[in-house]
């Protein structure tokens, strides 16, 4: 997947959803509200091993610290 | 690669962040590995975090059960509370175990700390280039 391709799957995904991509992570194969959605719906299209990332609620720049 | 929110006028030629993410696969106890899931590498962060939601899959019943601790971040947000839990977490090849939070209001699904993640492993970061690359070096103890 490209970066262009990337950038555009999270930021239409829905905000605070979770995302799963292909294991070669060249693909979107799900979306879910939580973790266990977006896995049981990779694996429901026959994606046994998906990456998983959660699209944040905004896109604000962050910075991480604690 | 993760997006920008919009045009920023102080970075006006860049279309997107670059971002120390890795793929890491997270164990608790006697269940079973999560999916690998997409980190950020923070050397800011004391500790590694996870998103809540991942307790159910790692047979954790109730993020409330682990340790609490309130955490804050650089600005002067209200503190939020993480609760901790003893893990494993796989990166590539190595594992290593510590104390990880859990938190629901996490806004990305981990953060890779210093404790744990940085005592494990010499982390380079090149900027410079592009794309930038990560490089990991297992710290091995006698």
């Amino acid at each position: 997947m490209s970066p262009e391709a990337r950038i555009k799957a999270l930021q239409e995904a829905e905000p605070g959803s979770w995302v799963a991509f292909s294991q070669d992570e060249s693909r979107v194969v799900a979306h879910g509200k939580t973790y266990d959605e977006a896995v049981a719906a990779a694996e429901k299209t026959g994606e046994s091993d998906p990456v998983i990332t959660r699209v944040p609620n905004d896109w604000a720049a962050r910075v991480f610290a604690c | 690669m993760w997006p920008k929110p919009q045009a920023h006028p102080a970075f006006p030629n860049e279309q997107f962040h670059w971002a120390p993410i890795i793929n890491v696969r997270v164990i608790h106890k006697h269940a079973p590995p999560s999916k690998s899931i997409e980190c950020w590498i923070d050397s800011g962060s004391h500790v590694c975090l996870f998103h809540a939601s991942l307790c159910h899959s790692l047979g954790i019943k109730r993020v409330e059960d682990g340790i609490k601790e309130e955490l804050g971040g650089i600005f002067d947000d209200p503190k939020r509370p993480v609760y901790f839990h003893k893990v494993k977490i796989i990166v590539v090849s190595e594992q290593f175990e510590t104390m990880a939070g859990f938190s629901k209001e996490l806004s990305v699904i981990g953060i890779l700390g210093r404790r744990g993640f940085f005592q494990n492993f010499i982390t380079k970061i090149d900027s410079s280039g592009s794309p930038p690359f990560i490089e990991l070096e297992k710290i091995v103890t006698h």
